[in-house]
């Protein structure tokens, strides 16, 4: 194989990498979310040790990217918000998966 | 911070933590007793129609109950979380449908072949054959979750299917009732040793609201 073409089509996969799921911290509540039916803000928090302010900013990203379906609710009086991963963003995290693995797999 | 172990054994993890509060395991001790009726009931014949009915009655227990104690127990201590417990094929086939049908073709073989097997045979080896079933499930479960206790509670339940099955009774069905009560007491009783453990470990969570 041409070396400089495999060099150049390593090249393209890195930068196309999909840049929302590839933060760590997204990529860690998508790969929870993914094994979840559905978890609320104060597991993936307990979960992921992030600080409350970290998780909104993230989960925010990830809602506008669709990635994630974010419902509000109440439990005795208290707002409780639940988080479930979308279609989207399953496909989103399977495709981030094998490139990633190409990726890996082309370096020498 | 984003702890990067997180990243590694992720699903052995969530499991763990679905079955780290052992409710679900108490459930399963107290299902294995409603089992033992409806296996005694098959073989034997002689429960009264107020004993076979208990399963319509509790039946809907079983499908809520486990439901409503982890959102009461589990939730306000680690978060609300939805986890399907899915089994693999395998799992169906070699344990969860033999478990299920071994009571039906008890059934038919007493009624329309009783020189094949009789009860006397049944109530001598089923021990044994569940035994190794429930060996297999005990691994299953536990290996998946991460625990080491899969082999002492695999190597108990074909042991004592065993020892159960070679002893002598004055009435058979004794072995049967031996051999549940025995391994439902065991898993009803891990299953409550985890709860308390994971209700000390766990706090409940101050309530307040979320900035999410």
């Amino acid at each position: 194989m041409d070396k400089s073409n495999m060099d150049e089509k390593t090249l393209n996969q890195v930068t196309d990498i999909d840049k929302v799921v590839h933060e760590p911290a997204r990529l860690l509540l998508l790969a929870y979310l993914s094994f979840l039916e559905s978890a609320d803000f104060i597991f993936l928090m307990n979960q992921t040790g992030l600080t409350r302010g970290n998780l909104s900013s993230h989960l925010t990203k990830l809602e506008g990217a669709g990635y994630i379906d974010v419902s509000k609710e109440f439990v005795n009086k208290i707002p409780r918000t639940m988080l479930r991963i979308t279609e989207k963003g399953r496909k989103a995290l399977l495709e981030y998966r094998e490139n990633m693995q190409s990726i890996l797999e082309s370096l020498p | 911070m984003v702890k990067k172990e997180e990243f590694t054994g992720l699903k052995k993890k969530i499991l763990n933590l679905y079955w780290e509060d052992g409710i679900m395991e108490m459930f399963q001790g107290i299902f294995f007793i409603f089992y033992m009726e409806m296996l005694l009931v098959v073989l034997t014949g002689t429960r009264s129609s107020f004993m076979k009915s208990q399963y319509i009655v509790f039946l809907p227990l079983f499908l809520y109950l486990p439901k409503y104690l982890k959102k009461s127990v589990v939730y306000p201590r680690l978060g609300a979380f939805d986890f399907e417990y899915k089994l693999d094929m395998s799992y169906w086939l070699y344990f969860v449908l033999p478990i299920a049908f071994i009571p039906m073709i008890c059934f038919l073989i007493i009624k329309f072949n009783p020189d094949l097997l009789n009860n006397e045979m049944l109530l001598k080896w089923l021990p044994t054959v569940y035994g190794i079933l429930f060996a297999g499930v005990f691994y299953d479960q536990l290996k998946k979750a991460g625990s080491n206790m899969c082999y002492l509670y695999s190597m108990f339940s074909i042991s004592f299917g065993i020892i159960v099955s070679f002893l002598e009774f004055e009435i058979s069905e004794t072995r049967i009732y031996l051999f549940f009560i025995a391994i439902s007491i065991l898993v009803f009783a891990s299953g409550l040793y985890s709860l308390i453990r994971f209700l000390n470990k766990y706090p409940v969570m101050k309530e307040e609201g979320e900035n999410g």
